[in-house]
This record gives C-alpha cells, sequence and structure tokens, in this order.
C-alpha cells in the first residue's frame, strides 16, 4: 500500500515537473523541422516560430547558433509575423543567424517568425540553439515577458543509415510564387539625428510568397538602383519624383510612386517662360511704335 | 497740364471715400420723419457687426446655421474669418485631400485638384455658370474608395475606380448651391495603378446625391484610354467617381504588381465591420501600414472594405480618434486571407481614455473621460496596491467621464485602463494611462505622443527609421530612449509599437 502510494506521489511530481512549463504563460521562441533525422548534404527547411502563449507580444529579438557548421542556402522571412524588421534575420559570422523585429499593436498567437533552408555535411548530432532570446509585452511599458526557447537537435546519418522512409521528405521547394509584394507607402523623414537633418526616404513591405529580396529607388529621371531604408535621398530640394520597387524573391516586383514634394523650380515651368514672352515681345512692340510716332 | 490730372484723381478718389463714409454711416438706420418724407431703410451687409447679412457667409458666431457637415464635412467646429467667410480649419473629415476653390460666376474658371498618386480633377466652369455676382466657393474633397464603402456602395459586380470626389458649392450668401445655370465640364483623370484589374472599357463616371438610393451614369463621357482621362458634363453636383468592371482575362504581365497587382489580387477584397465612437474617423492598419480610413456613422457602425489582397496570413490593426482627437489604442488581429471575399465582423474599437492629470496630490479628484459606442457600460480598472476597479456608462454620443477620489491611493505610481461592453460584446483595453500620486497635481500634456520621434504627430515608420539608427548605439539621441534608460534597444522598440499609428 506504502509502495502503491510512494509511486503515486513520484508520478504527481514528476508530471508537475514536466508539465508545468507548458501551464506557464511564458511566450516560446521554437524551432521546428519535419523530422529529426536527416543524412548528410540533404537539405532541410527549419522554421522559427513564436507562441505568445495568451500574452500580447509586439517585440522580439534572438539569436540562432548551429553547431557543428550549417550550409545556409536562403533565409525565408515571407508571410512573417513580423511587420518591421529592426534586424532582418541574416547570417553572421558563418555560425548564427541573428533576428529583431516588431509587430504594432502586438500579437497573440502561434506563428512563423521565418525559416532558413541550408544543410549539414558532419555526420552526428547537429544542435541548433535559440540564444538572447527576447520578448516585450504590448503594454507601452516596454515590459519584458517571460521567454521560453525550445531548441532543435537533429541526428545526421550517411544516407545508407537513414531509418526515415523516402517518402517522408524533409524539405519541399517553395510553391510557384507569382504574387508581387504587397502595396506600401513610402514615407520622406527630415530629423536633425539623422544623415544630419538631409531629406530621407523610408519603406517597408510585405511579401506572402518567399519574402522581400530587395528594394530599388529612382529619383527623377535617374535609373533604379537598389536601396535600403532609410534612404538619403540624393535630391534634397524634393523637387524630383521618386519610385520605390520592392522586389521579391521569385523576381516578383511592386512600385510604388510618390510625387515631388515641392514641384518643379519656376525655370522648370513652361508657362511662366510663355509669359516672360509674350510681355518681352509687347514690350518691344510698343518700342517699335514709340519709335514710329518720334 | 499735370497739376489738373493730379486734381482729377484726388476728387475722384475723395467722391469713393465720402460715398463709402456715407453708406457706412447708414448702415441699419431707419430713416424716418413725419409729414409728406419718405420712409425708407436702408441695409448694407457689414462685416464685423455679428450679424449675418447679405453677401457674407457668416459675421462672427452668426454662422448661418450652417455647420462643418453642410460644408461636406464630417464634423468639427465651423468658424468664420474677419472677412465673413466660412474658415474650417476645425472642420474634420476623413478626406485624402481637401481644396477650396472660389470662382466668379461671371468670369467662370478652371481648377484642378491633384491626388498624392498623380490622380486628378479638373473642373472647368464657364462663364456665368451661375446667377449671382457674388465668389463661388467650391469645396472639393478627394477620398479612398474604402471610404465610399459603407455609405454609398458602388453598383453590384462593379468596383471604383481610383478616388471618389465629393463637390459641394456655396454662394456669397453661404447657401448650399446643388444645381448649376450651365454644365461644368469635369476631367478625372486616373492612374495605371488604380486602372489595373479593370475592363477600361466599362469606365464611366457617376453621380450619387445624398439623397439617391445609388450611383446614377452620367450620360455623354468621353474615357480617353490613352492618356487615363474621362471627360463630362454636370449640372449637379455632390459625389462622383469613375465605376467600372472587373477584366475577366488575366492581364498578360503576371507578375508585376506596380500598385494593383493582377485580377485575381485586385478582386481578392475584405470587409471589416463594427462599433467605434460615432463620426469617429477609423484607421485600419495592414502590416503596420495605414490600409484605409472611413467614418463611423452616428451609431458609431464602421465598414471598411480592403480591395487588392492575396491568399495569406495578414496582421490587421484597428484604430478610431474621437470627437476630441485622441485615439485608441490600436487592436490587432491576424486573419488568413481566401480567393473571393472575407468578411470580418463582431470588431469592437477600445475606448479613448484621457487623465486630466498626470500628478495628483493625494486626495484630489482624478477626472477620466473619453468615448466608446452608444450607451457602452465601462469598466475602469486601477492597477495599484492592489488592483480594483469602477463602472460607469457612455452617454448617447458615446461619451463618458468618471471622478475618482485619490484618497485612497498610496504615494507613488499607478496605472489605470477602460474597456467597454455592450449588448455581451467587450471591447479591448483602452491604452494604459499612468498617473502620480504625491504632494502637488500637475496637468497631463494631451500633446505628449510617446514615440513620435519627428513631431509629425504620427508615429510610423519614419519614427522606426529614426530609432533603428540610434539601435544598439553610444550616446543616443535623447528622444529616441523613449524609457530613458541611457540606451535604444528592444525596449524602447516595444514602447513605439504599442502607441504606433500607421
Amino acid at each position: 500500500m506504502f509502495k502503491v502510494k510512494n509511486k503515486i506521489y513520484i508520478f504527481i511530481f514528476l508530471a508537475g515537473v514536466f508539465l508545468l512549463p507548458s501551464w506557464t504563460l511564458a511566450a516560446e521562441i521554437r524551432l521546428e523541422t519535419k523530422i529529426k533525422e536527416i543524412t548528410v548534404g540533404e537539405t532541410i527547411e527549419v522554421k522559427v516560430f513564436l507562441n505568445t502563449k495568451k500574452e500580447n507580444i509586439n517585440a522580439v529579438e534572438g539569436e540562432i547558433i548551429f553547431a557543428p557548421p550549417f550550409f545556409l542556402k536562403e533565409i525565408r522571412d515571407g508571410n512573417s509575423l513580423i511587420s518591421f524588421w529592426i534586424k532582418r534575420p541574416q547570417l553572421e559570422a558563418d555560425s548564427k543567424i541573428t533576428f529583431a523585429g516588431i509587430i504594432p499593436g502586438g500579437y497573440s498567437g502561434t506563428g512563423q517568425l521565418f525559416s532558413f533552408v541550408g544543410k549539414l555535411q558532419t555526420v552526428g548530432t547537429a544542435d541548433f540553439f535559440i540564444n538572447q532570446g527576447k520578448a516585450f509585452l504590448n503594454d507601452g511599458l516596454g515590459t519584458a515577458a517571460s521567454l521560453s526557447v525550445t531548441n532543435l537537435t537533429l541526428a545526421v546519418v550517411q544516407s545508407e543509415e537513414k531509418t526515415t522512409t523516402p517518402e517522408q521528405k524533409i524539405f519541399l521547394p517553395a510553391a510557384p510564387d507569382s504574387v508581387p509584394p504587397e502595396s506600401f507607402l513610402p514615407l520622406l523623414g527630415n530629423e536633425p539625428g539623422l544623415f544630419n537633418g538631409q531629406w530621407f526616404l523610408v519603406f517597408a513591405t510585405q511579401d506572402r510568397g518567399l519574402g522581400i529580396d530587395h528594394y530599388e529607388v529612382r529619383e527623377g529621371d535617374d535609373s533604379f538602383m537598389a536601396a535600403e531604408s532609410p534612404y538619403l535621398l540624393k535630391d534634397q530640394k524634393l523637387r524630383s519624383q521618386i519610385w520605390v520597387k520592392a522586389v521579391d524573391r521569385a523576381g516578383n516586383e511592386r512600385v510604388e510612386k510618390m510625387t515631388a514634394k515641392n514641384g518643379a523650380v519656376w525655370y522648370e515651368n513652361l508657362r511662366i517662360w510663355g509669359i516672360i514672352l509674350v510681355l518681352i515681345t509687347l514690350m518691344l512692340v510698343k518700342k517699335l511704335c514709340l519709335k514710329r510716332k518720334r | 497740364m499735370k497739376k489738373q490730372y493730379f486734381l482729377i484723381i484726388i476728387c475722384f478718389f475723395l467722391t469713393i471715400v465720402l460715398s463709402i463714409g456715407f453708406f457706412v454711416f447708414m448702415d441699419e438706420t431707419n430713416a424716418g420723419s413725419s409729414g409728406d418724407s419718405i420712409f425708407m431703410t436702408v441695409k448694407i451687409s457689414v462685416c464685423g457687426n455679428n450679424i449675418k447679412e447679405g453677401g457674407e457667409h457668416c459675421d462672427g458666431n452668426a454662422l448661418g446655421g450652417k455647420t462643418c457637415l453642410n460644408l461636406g464635412f464630417s464634423g468639427g467646429v465651423l468658424h468664420c474669418t474677419p472677412s465673413c467667410e466660412f474658415y474650417t480649419t476645425s472642420c474634420i473629415t476623413s478626406a485624402g485631400s481637401t481644396a477650396t476653390p472660389i470662382f466668379s460666376p461671371t468670369n467662370g474658371g478652371t481648377y484642378t485638384m491633384l491626388n498624392a498618386n498623380n490622380s486628378a480633377a479638373t473642373v472647368n466652369l464657364p462663364q456665368n455658370f451661375y446667377t449671382d455676382n457674388c465668389d463661388m466657393r467650391m469645396q472639393m474633397f478627394s477620398y479612398e474608395k474604402t471610404a465610399f464603402m459603407t455609405s454609398k456602395p458602388p453598383p453590384t459586380g462593379k468596383n471604383f475606380c481610383g478616388k471618389v470626389y465629393d463637390f459641394v458649392f456655396i454662394d456669397g450668401s453661404g447657401t448650399n448651391i446643388s444645381t448649376l445655370a450651365k454644365p461644368a465640364s469635369i476631367t478625372l483623370t486616373y492612374t495605371d495603378d488604380e486602372v489595373s484589374g479593370f475592363d477600361e472599357n466599362t469606365l464611366a463616371p457617376y453621380r450619387r446625391g445624398d439623397s439617391d438610393s445609388s450611383w446614377q451614369p452620367i450620360s455623354g463621357a468621353v474615357v480617353d484610354t490613352a492618356n487615363n482621362t474621362v471627360t463630362f458634363s454636370n449640372t449637379n453636383f455632390s459625389s462622383i467617381s469613375l465605376i467600372g468592371e472587373p477584366q475577366t482575362t488575366s492581364p498578360a504581365s503576371g507578375n508585376t504588381g506596380g500598385g494593383g497587382g493582377g485580377t485575381s489580387s485586385l478582386f481578392i477584397n475584405a470587409g471589416f465591420s463594427g462599433r467605434a465612437y460615432p463620426q469617429s474617423i477609423v484607421t485600419l492598419l495592414k502590416d503596420g501600414q495605414i490600409a484605409g480610413t472611413v467614418l463611423a456613422d452616428a451609431s458609431a457602425n464602421f465598414l471598411i472594405n480592403l480591395n487588392g489582397l492575396s491568399v495569406g496570413s495578414y496582421n490587421f490593426g484597428l484604430y478610431a480618434t474621437d470627437s476630441h482627437g485622441n485615439r485608441s489604442a490600436l487592436t490587432n488581429f491576424s486573419s488568413s486571407i481566401v480567393s473571393g471575399s472575407n468578411n470580418i465582423t463582431g470588431l469592437f474599437i477600445a475606448p479613448t481614455m484621457v487623465l486630466d492629470k498626470s500628478e495628483i496630490k493625494r486626495g484630489e479628484v482624478l477626472n477620466i473621460s473619453g468615448q466608446t459606442a452608444p450607451n457602452s457600460g465601462i469598466t475602469i480598472i486601477f492597477d495599484s496596491e492592489n488592483v480594483f476597479s469602477e463602472q460607469t456608462t457612455a452617454d448617447k454620443n458615446g461619451a463618458y467621464a468618471f471622478s475618482f477620489n485619490t484618497a485612497p491611493l498610496g504615494v507613488g505610481q499607478h496605472f489605470v485602463k477602460g474597456r467597454a461592453g455592450l449588448n455581451g460584446a467587450t471591447s479591448p483595453f483602452s491604452q494604459t494611462q499612468n498617473f502620480l500620486v504625491g504632494t502637488k497635481s500637475v496637468a497631463a500634456d494631451q500633446n505628449n505622443l510617446k514615440g513620435d520621434l519627428n513631431g509629425d504627430k504620427k508615429i510610423n515608420l519614419v519614427d522606426f527609421s529614426i530609432l533603428a539608427y540610434w539601435y544598439n548605439r553610444p550616446a543616443p539621441l535623447a528622444s529616441a530612449d523613449l524609457n530613458a534608460d541611457g540606451k535604444v534597444n528592444l525596449v524602447d522598440f516595444s514602447i513605439m509599437a504599442y502607441y504606433w499609428t500607421g
């Protein structure tokens, strides 16, 4: 009887230990793949999810560290929860991906932050750690949310050793993406603390497919040039029309146009030249008439 | 000879001055006498006497019964200039552009309203377009199509192509004129982006008066598809727009957005409806950027339609601006958009909340006010040493006010927020307000917008970019350090994201 009681207590204790984390309201950043065993050289996609666990989160950052080296092929940030990236997911020092971004108004639920695709070339265990993870509540005070992380461990084997059936595809190439990036509104800015108070242009948009590849800006008669936001304008007098092109990773484009804030100067207005010409002609005619009278 | 001319000019001006003086003296005087004299009343408009007379829109506080609504605005306070003309700076509108050109009815004239996206409306009024000698004022408004989806939706199977315009004519005496003596020639210019996804051959101008039940096509229009213009004549004014039908085949270039996307994208739409505050401006954000604004009706109901969406998951955000210009908390929601029409209903925008003091002497009364849907119950939650709540009710205009005696509160920082409830539905919480209980009272600064780094009263991508510049940099700009901890990090971005306006 005593033994049975003890077993019950131990069971309750262990259940408490294992289940407690899931009962708490800590938001979670989680790494996921379809399967946990891959072969050397096989391409995999690792997805990075945010589960807010009923909290309302509006800012998140962190880094993902690989061990052993992960041969990164691409990072996909299309259809992300993040509206504006402070630090777009990018590879740093060949060993980690860093990211930081915000969701104005906050987010509650589970959604994907981004994913990354690549392969491992070393047999053994591959670990992906989330490091320096931070999330903040949407409360206007910058309160740090309690955050847990779920790392990822994969078994990397030679192909002949693989126990997974071939039907279990671990990486599906992205579906054809023919949808252009979302419409957006480029904005002009002017702030003494930035670019020494010169005019700059800001822009950002989302892509529902593979993600934004790059932006290009065209001022007036110039051609499109690759650009990043914020973009220091060449025409500080703001007399040129501006076009901003967002190009996604499938090559789809979205072009937004801004009319010149200040328009053309007077000497670029042909009407004014017309009026001046008429006035000069009238003055000459008058002068001629006066000469004839004399 | 020169002297003679000089004398003539002096005499001429003297005569004019004397005549003016005579008429001013005679203003509103009753010339009466006995016997066989003729009784007559001489009445001349005198601007500045606080009496609205002929030839004046208004005079001082005498507005002739007119409000901002009569001039085509959605609300606000109408004023009168010292020259007795309507002054509409304090009037409210959700229009993207407004203009007030003045025309002489005798001479006519032309005015072009150019929109930010390069679309335009040109009104050409002929000579003697109206039987009055006083100058005519035209109030011109340019709206995004979403602003009309509720109040004046397009005919079934059709959609607005580009902007929707409202025209209001006011004569010299401040009277609204809906019909002109001679037709005006109007040219509406649309952009390639606006017409993307439409069958351009179906474009036609439509008109709809406030009392009309549907949009009526204006006949005789010339559609110039090469130059993207539609020109037509019109005598009756109110709402005017180009309306067209969607393309039935896909465009040739499949992968260039150019602002509109392909046909499939343009006609994937979503309707967002719910409750805000009466006559409040409701703003919809898509991925943190403004996607549309609409004016809620007198019962606080709103509907925003959004076109050009793609299939996928979106983060939408909603907020409303109340009658005092205060903004509600931004409420976000995620939606999976599917092909065709999507309806997101039952949205209940958080109430606005304003405190009259940022610091208050313990025991004094803190006044809390704001706006929500009419007759809603308001739960005000105080987050102090203990969390407790108070209840009040909004009036028929959605306004609420609550006076709270701070005697039970301890010295220190306290937080307060509120939510509305109506017919079983509950709104999200208002923005959290904080106040300090201490030894003195300090009026709250209602103009302080946290996160507005460039001072344009908006918190958007420009402010985000300024903050991003200072991210993790040493010695950041003081205004960028939103929590004043000497550094710009994710905490500051979180604060900015909370106050975001798009």
